[in-house]
């Protein structure tokens, strides 16, 4: 398993995209913090975990790593490395358990990077407006491992996503509209619905939930986001181990 | 363009050369059905280690599934497969039991050569020097840190021929591996892979190109069809299948003669091959059948017509 694991984290930092993948993340979310605390009125002071800007971050960040994820094993299938990756391991189930990990733990660089690029950008504008920022070091430490944890989630999300959709556009192009429209089109079809999905799961999780938003208890979101990262990547592990990789 | 340089497998990574004692490879009853097509159907035979054994069939035969499902990277729908005894998926380290070129493009092409066999490498867990060590083999080192998107098809077929020689192993599978080789790097190809199994190690190799295994084969496994047509040496395949040609001014006469007296003429280059007749017998039908001879010659079979004649015979 160490072995799969040293070679995954080899592919990742030697394919550029995955750089690409972290910049735009940031990028997105910091440009995010700057919408939100540039038409946000906070008066002369705020507490920094509770900013709009975390939320949106957690809206935005989730979709790249889902993509990260979803890459892992698509970009192999549609380059044929995919042959030469299970020749070394033919066990399967070893290739996406460490596929499941190094996905996870990039996806905590990819969380831990926004949030200090969401919070660099909030404070700097704020103290341009003369606006106290308290930190509750508590607090933020607890904001810090809901966006780690649900990023970590939805990275499982999408690797689980590419082993049973192998047709990397289509995976691609159906999660990120599923995560921008699809659960706010079931919202307003089926609202008691909704809140079990994994996006609104994951709204939960983080707390700060839009006004017209229905969600469950954070821990029962954390449980049910958990259970669709079981669920997808059991889904893709079975799609593996019985494919025909002709 | 490949060198002869290393073929003596000067740089090739220390290891293991204890010939094998069994089979490397041995299949038994492979059957493999995509929906209602039979791909492959109950496939048995075996691979010797010590020797190149060449795989051939029309192109659709069911090499490259059958070389799959060896590996592991094909479902059977029946029989097995072992690899030094154990189904390949058992294996404990694959990478040193066998190294495998299976298609030319296997790699990231935005990845850099040598980064796509550290990769592997690691995955093998097999030490990061090797990586130079097969680069050098396979004549690579100077393309090694380009994208390996940008290599043309022979530096592939190298490339793919380093990874699968990364663990040291004991058997190697090529499916068409001269596929995008220029004329040296065939015979490069050629000398390497004798000289692999001349160490106890085996060769399993498919190509289409009869004449090059004939040149590099000692066995040869034909298929058709998904199913076995024949096992054995080239000489075998080759030998007990004498053939005359006959050659007369008169050919259609001589043609009827010759199926009259219960033979099965084929029309050779203005002439016809006899198989299994003998001379004196043949020449004695074109006496009593009035017709002049102008040639009577022994023709030993080439690999190419056994192989025709196997899988017409397959067809029929």
């Amino acid at each position: 398993m160490k072995d799969q694991i040293k070679a995954e984290v080899r592919k990742l930092r030697t394919t550029r995209s995955v750089w690409g993948l972290l910049a735009g993340a940031v990028a997105l979310a910091s440009i995010a913090a700057w919408g939100m605390v540039s038409t946000g009125a906070f008066g002369t002071s705020v507490a920094l975990t509770t900013l709009p800007g975390f939320a949106e971050m957690m809206a935005i960040v989730p979709i790249f790593v889902v993509v990260l994820g979803i890459r892992s094993y698509t970009d192999e299938a549609r380059h044929g490395a995919i042959v030469p990756t299970l020749l070394a391991t033919p066990r399967r189930r070893r290739v996406v358990a460490a596929k499941a990990v190094v996905m996870g733990a990039a996806a905590v660089v990819f969380a831990l990077a926004c949030t200090v690029a969401v919070a660099g950008v909030s404070l700097a504008l704020l103290a341009a407006d003369g606006v106290a920022v308290t930190v509750s070091l508590a607090a933020l430490a607890i904001l810090v491992g809901k966006a780690v944890a649900i990023c970590v989630l939805w990275s499982v999300i999408g690797l689980g996503l590419g082993l049973t959709v192998p047709h990397q556009v289509a995976a691609i192009v159906g999660s990120i509209l599923w995560m921008l429209i699809g659960e706010s089109i079931i919202e307003m079809l089926a609202p008691g619905v909704s809140r079990f999905l994994p996006a609104h799961a994951s709204t939960s999780v983080l707390g700060i939930v839009p006004a017209d938003m229905s969600v469950v208890a954070p821990a029962v979101g954390a449980a049910l986001l958990g259970g669709w990262a079981a669920l997808s990547l059991g889904a893709g592990t079975r799609s593996l181990a019985r494919r025909d990789i002709a | 363009m490949l060198t002869t340089t290393n073929q003596t497998g000067s740089a090739a990574p220390a290891g293991a050369t204890e010939p094998i004692a069994s089979p490397a490879i041995v299949a038994r009853g492979l059957t493999k059905r995509f929906g209602a097509v039979i791909a492959v159907e109950d496939l048995s035979f075996e691979v010797r280690p010590g020797l190149v054994t060449g795989f051939l069939g029309p192109n659709g035969a069911g090499k490259s599934t059958t070389m799959r499902m060896v590996l592991g990277l094909v479902h059977p729908t029946a029989g097995t497969a072992t690899v030094l005894g154990l189904p390949y998926a058992s294996l404990d380290r694959p990478a040193t039991a066998v190294g495998a070129v299976l298609e030319v493009q296997s790699f990231h092409p935005l990845r850099t050569g040598r980064n796509h066999l550290r990769v592997l490498a690691a995955a093998s867990g097999v030490p990061d020097g090797t990586v130079d060590d097969v680069l050098e083999i396979v004549d690579l080192e100077g393309a090694a840190d380009r994208k390996a998107g940008g290599y043309s098809l022979g530096m592939r077929q190298r490339l793919a021929l380093a990874a699968a020689l990364l663990g040291d192993p004991r058997v190697l599978v090529l499916d068409e591996p001269a596929n995008g080789l220029d004329p040296q790097g065939i015979r490069w190809l050629r000398e390497f892979l004798r000289w692999f199994a001349g160490r106890g190690n085996a060769v399993f190799v498919s190509s289409h190109l009869l004449s090059e295994i004939a040149q590099m084969a000692d066995d040869v496994i034909v298929i058709d069809q998904g199913r076995l047509v024949r096992q054995g040496s080239i000489a075998e395949l080759t030998g007990g299948r004498s053939s005359l040609r006959v050659v007369s001014p008169d050919h259609e006469g001589l043609g009827r003669a010759l199926i009259a007296a219960g033979l099965e003429p084929r029309s050779d280059d203005g002439g016809y091959l006899v198989a299994d007749a003998p001379a004196d017998l043949v020449g004695e039908i074109a006496l009593h059948a009035g017709v002049a001879l102008s040639e009577l010659a022994p023709r030993e079979t080439t690999l190419e017509e056994a192989f025709l004649e196997l899988t017409e015979g397959a067809e029929r």
